[in-house]
């Protein structure tokens, strides 16, 4: 039955030095393929979750196993990717070309397949043509969708998204959801964007003050308009009967 | 400010292999600090003006980057007179001008522009990561060639940041340091950008460790020496000692 | 505020290279490939930050941090402004790439010095924070007249024609000194206040994070 899940969280907690309890006993466990939203208000821990997740900080007590290992801090782990909110921080060479090669240079992969793997990834997000741009002659856009192909170069069989549709306009954030859709690996996806969440998970996870206060099936979880409202959220209008539709009619 | 902005031209200077370039250029670039007399100072301004000719980059493009070296000879040349000593061309009172100051002024003037002429030839004819790629393979320490990479790109970002703030500070009707709230502003838009920028470099951290960083910065290289890289660096080469042996002479 | 390409002598040139290259080993000695992201990150924000002009009076300055790099990135500062030197002389012409070597050296020595001074007074004065920023300021201050002093001395050495002109040049700093000794005291009380492990702490720390 273990086998089944690709990633298991067991009574994680986590405080920083100036900050306690952050995430406290989160459990979850998430299916191979399944796309799975974070939704929560500021602050709730849902960055913090992620960085645990991928290693980059570790938990003070708990355990996360991602594939069947534990996954252990500060520890190269290209089966497990995140795609950082500001795509500025994850664009740190000086060409796009560089930086979709980083991860697959530093897996040790030989130069041909490397290279595929570039043209592959940058294909995947249609930035084919931008790959000898530096970082600050691409638009918003463009930068995260190349911070999404650095991140697909890799070939990570999970993938940590957070906000992914921030600071977009409608088109480029229609390009990042139709990515997404077609993407065939396990998805986290954190947001304040829920409509977004709605048209790309099929489950959602719902976390506040560093607990996780209900997951089930994203529909469902995201019409309980007392639910989401006590947590400082607000139901999706396209869950609502629409208003404008009456309108309409008259 | 970019000067790798022409890098994609072609001319016998942009094909010409970085690494070979760099080994023919960069020994130039210190003869023309070193000559001292006419003949070595005209020859070596004579190369360095060819080689940027033959690189068939636009005038105004040159011209824009010498900017900032022309106006340090312009300030430089009259306090040169003035404070050079030796033969007196005319004598005020405790002023006097001196003749040696402007002998001293145009051999400045030729030095300079000529080693930037030769810096222009160098890194601004071929992108920028591939010049940095050329220097991987004079054992410079990884650590510092993945510096400057990194550098690079958020010196970009900075300039970005910072100019939109300076509009932003500019549309709020307000200059920088006058005064002491003028100070004090300036201060804590200095603190904030810096923590933010402190901030973001843990964060850069974070995503380099994720994808492998071990302190290298890994790249694919597609260098390739030909013959005309070798006869071209051979050339430039003994030009060099030319200028050397012209300078002693 | 840095030695021109055509000005030095080729021995001074030479000799700023070998100086710069021990002390360049030193920080690369130093500095663990952890420090690397920060340096450059904030390399970058104070090569920016150090050409923006105010206007003082009729004319305008610029600051070099040269005191705050020192505090806050410590002996690897060096290689940070090793690095910030060579990208002024490609992007801006600023300096040179003959005096790279000399440059490092007037800024690299200053900068270190600022860190060892700093640091055993940081260890004295943990809860007193007023002092330790008055300290830093002074410090930031004094960088600039030892850089300037250097400059002068280097100068002297290469030979007499330039004398004279370093001297004028040399005279100007003093408000330099000021102004970067009164800016780097403001912003160290700032820093002791919110944000005090950014200091002398150079090794990665614990992610930030808003959640």
């Amino acid at each position: 039955m273990k086998e089944n899940f690709i990633l298991t969280l067991e009574n994680l907690s986590f405080s920083y030095p100036d900050k306690s309890d952050v995430l406290k006993e989160v459990c979850f466990r998430i299916s191979s393929s399944e796309h799975v939203g974070l939704v929560g208000p500021n602050g709730s821990g849902k960055t913090t979750l992620f960085l645990l997740l991928c290693g980059i900080l570790t938990p003070q007590s708990g355990r996360i196993t991602a594939m069947g290992k534990r996954v252990a801090a500060g520890r190269f782990n290209p089966n497990i990717a995140y795609l950082f909110q500001s795509p500025e921080d994850q664009l740190f060479s000086t060409t796009l070309f560089d930086d979709v090669t980083f991860g697959p240079l530093n897996m040790a992969l030989p130069q041909e397949e490397v290279e595929l793997r570039a043209a592959r990834s940058l294909e995947q997000v249609g930035c084919s043509s931008l790959s000898e741009r530096a970082p600050h002659h691409l638009s918003g856009g463009e930068k995260r969708l190349a911070a999404f192909a650095t991140v697909l170069s890799m070939m990570p069989d999970i993938i940590l998204l957070d906000e992914p549709t921030s600071n977009l306009d409608s088109l480029n954030r229609r390009n990042v959801i139709n990515i997404i859709r077609q993407m065939k690996q396990t998805l986290m996806i954190c947001s304040h964007d829920l409509e977004f969440l709605l048209e790309t998970c099929q489950r959602v996870i719902l976390i506040d003050r560093g607990r996780i206060i209900r997951e089930g099936p994203i529909v469902e979880l995201l019409s309980d308009e007392r639910l989401m409202k006590s947590h400082n959220l607000e139901k999706p209008h396209s869950l609502t009967p629409h208003n404008r539709l009456s309108h309409d009619h008259r | 400010m970019e000067l790798d902005q022409y890098a994609r031209l072609r001319s016998p200077i942009h094909t010409w292999d970085a690494r070979w370039k760099l080994i023919a250029i960069v020994p130039l670039i210190f003869v023309c600090a070193a000559v001292k007399h006419a003949p070595g100072l005209l020859c070596a301004a004579l190369v360095s003006s060819t080689m940027v000719i033959i690189s068939g980059l636009p005038i105004r493009h040159v011209l824009k980057i010498l900017k900032g070296p022309f106006y340090f000879i312009i300030i430089m040349t009259p306090v040169l007179m003035l404070t050079s000593g030796g033969e007196r061309l005319i004598s005020w009172k405790v002023v006097s001008v001196y003749r040696s100051g402007l002998y001293i002024a145009a051999r400045l003037a030729i030095k300079a522009l000529s080693i930037m002429l030769l810096f222009i030839c160098l890194f601004g004819t071929a992108r920028f990561q591939e010049s940095m790629k050329a220097m991987e393979f004079f054992k410079l320490p990884p650590i510092l060639l993945s510096l400057l990479f990194f550098t690079y790109r958020y010196i970009f970002l900075y300039l970005e940041e910072f100019g939109k703030l300076l509009t932003a500070a500019r549309l709020r009707g307000y200059t920088l340091l006058r005064g002491l709230k003028g100070l004090k502003s300036t201060v804590s838009i200095l603190v904030t950008l810096l923590i933010r920028s402190y901030e973001q470099s843990e964060r850069v951290y974070a995503a380099m460790r994720l994808r492998g960083y071990t302190g290298a910065f890994p790249t694919l290289c597609h260098f390739k020496t030909q013959a005309s890289d070798v006869l071209k660096t051979s050339l430039l080469l003994s030009l060099s000692v030319l200028i050397v042996y012209m300078d002693v002479l | 505020m840095h030695i021109s390409d055509g000005v030095l002598d080729i021995k001074i040139i030479a000799g700023g290279f070998t100086a710069a290259a021990g002390l360049t080993a030193l920080a690369l000695k130093k500095v663990k490939s952890d420090d690397i992201p920060r340096l450059a990150v904030m390399g970058a924000f104070f090569f920016v930050s150090s050409l923006i002009h105010f206007k003082v009076g009729i004319t305008s300055i610029h600051l070099t941090f040269i005191g705050l790099m020192g505090i806050i990135l410590g002996i690897p500062s060096i290689l940070a402004i090793l690095t910030g030197l060579f990208f002024q002389a490609v992007m801006f012409q600023h300096g040179g790439i003959s005096t790279l070597g000399v440059n490092t050296v007037i800024f690299g020595l200053p900068a270190l010095l600022v860190y060892g001074a700093f640091l055993p007074l940081a260890k004295r004065w943990k809860g007193r924070p007023f002092c330790l920023s008055l300290a830093g300021g002074i410090l930031a201050g004094l960088t600039i007249l030892t850089a300037a002093g250097l400059i002068l001395v280097i100068i002297r050495f290469s030979g007499d024609e330039f004398t004279g002109i370093a001297f004028v040049f040399s005279a100007a700093h003093g408000i330099l000194a000021l102004v970067e000794g009164v800016i780097t005291f403001f912003i160290l009380r700032r820093l002791l206040k919110i944000k005090p492990e950014m200091l002398y702490a150079y090794k990665a720390g614990t992610l930030e994070s808003s959640g």
